[in-house]
């Protein structure tokens, strides 16, 4: 095209491995079905519940509400009061997250549930996102 | 963009600069209201085509660091008023900076087309946006979205970059 560049390309090559490595440190471990689900509220730990019991948590706290249900052994975010409810879409479709280190985020109200095994969820590597 | 070239004694004034960053700002804050009426949603905060960014690929090229920096901070903060509010202006005032310093940085070694500079500049506006977040949120769980948001970073800086390269071409003067 006489656009594109040979720099362009190496650029683009170098990048897409860049992503492919961070998607397979991130997504490519097999993390397993986890046991408890961590909701943390500004970093700190807000509570922990077990996966097996069914129940429905509500998160007040900073003068913001959000709901989340245990069902199924399966966590979901079923309310909230944020103005953009990405929360609400993450992993609706698969029925809520059950995975070690899956995490459903509300950015706004500062939300972060994290599902981990017996022990409530460690943080992962701040650098590359891989779980310690 | 429309001064003949041998106006060029007109085009050094600094009305015409002023007035010319106010067309190209309210052009960027233009896109950014097309971007929010298109439903480009697929669930990941932060994802969305960055029209906009096509503004500052082609000032970096045409107008000068400055001008280009000046567009790109008016343009955050307008629409952070404008459209989003203040968290909205912080995640993206990050992302502006940091990938307006790596454009710009791959822009002077004259190695790139507009295309290689766009993309990159698309990857590392959510990179810098996701370390905001994070630091926001307290937590490095956040990360997880990384790969999500540099693909598409990275194809939507593509395809701007050609945009931006095609206009570069037919835009005569500067």
């Amino acid at each position: 095209m006489g656009i594109i560049k040979k720099a362009d390309i190496i650029l683009g090559a170098v990048l897409a491995v860049l992503c492919g490595l961070i998607c397979w440190a991130v997504y490519g471990a097999d993390y397993g079905t986890g046991v408890l689900a961590t909701v943390r509220v500004d970093g700190e730990i807000y509570g922990t519940y077990d996966l097996s019991e069914d129940r429905t948590v509500n998160i007040n706290k900073n003068g913001n509400h959000n709901c989340v249900i245990i069902r199924n052994n399966k966590v979901l975010m079923t309310e909230a009061d944020c103005p953009d409810k990405y929360c609400l879409k993450q992993y609706k479709r698969e029925g809520g997250i059950d995975k070690n280190n899956q995490t459903i985020v509300c950015l706004p109200n500062r939300v972060v549930i994290s599902i981990s095994g017996a022990e409530p969820a460690e943080e992962p590597d701040a650098v590359t996102g891989a779980p310690i | 963009m429309i001064a003949i070239n041998r106006n060029q004694h007109i085009r050094n004034r600094p009305a015409y600069k002023a007035a010319l960053c106010s067309v190209l700002i309210s052009l960027a804050l233009i896109f950014s209201y097309i971007e929010m009426l298109i439903p480009f949603n697929f669930g990941v905060p932060g994802i969305k085509l960055g029209l906009s960014n096509l503004i500052i690929v082609v000032a970096i090229y045409r107008l000068g660091t400055v001008f280009a920096l000046t567009v790109n901070l008016m343009r955050i903060f307008l629409s952070g008023l404008l459209f989003g509010g203040i968290s909205p202006m912080m995640y993206s005032l990050a992302g502006g900076i940091v990938s307006f310093a790596v454009m710009f940085i791959l822009y002077k070694t004259n190695l790139f087309s507009p295309v290689g500079v766009s993309m990159a500049g698309g990857v590392m506006h959510n990179a810098g946006q996701l370390t905001v977040a994070a630091l926001i949120v307290e937590t490095s769980k956040i990360y997880l979205y990384m790969p999500v948001l540099l693909i598409s970073g990275m194809i939507t800086g593509i395809l701007l970059g050609i945009i931006a390269a095609l206009l570069l071409k037919k835009l005569k003067y500067n």
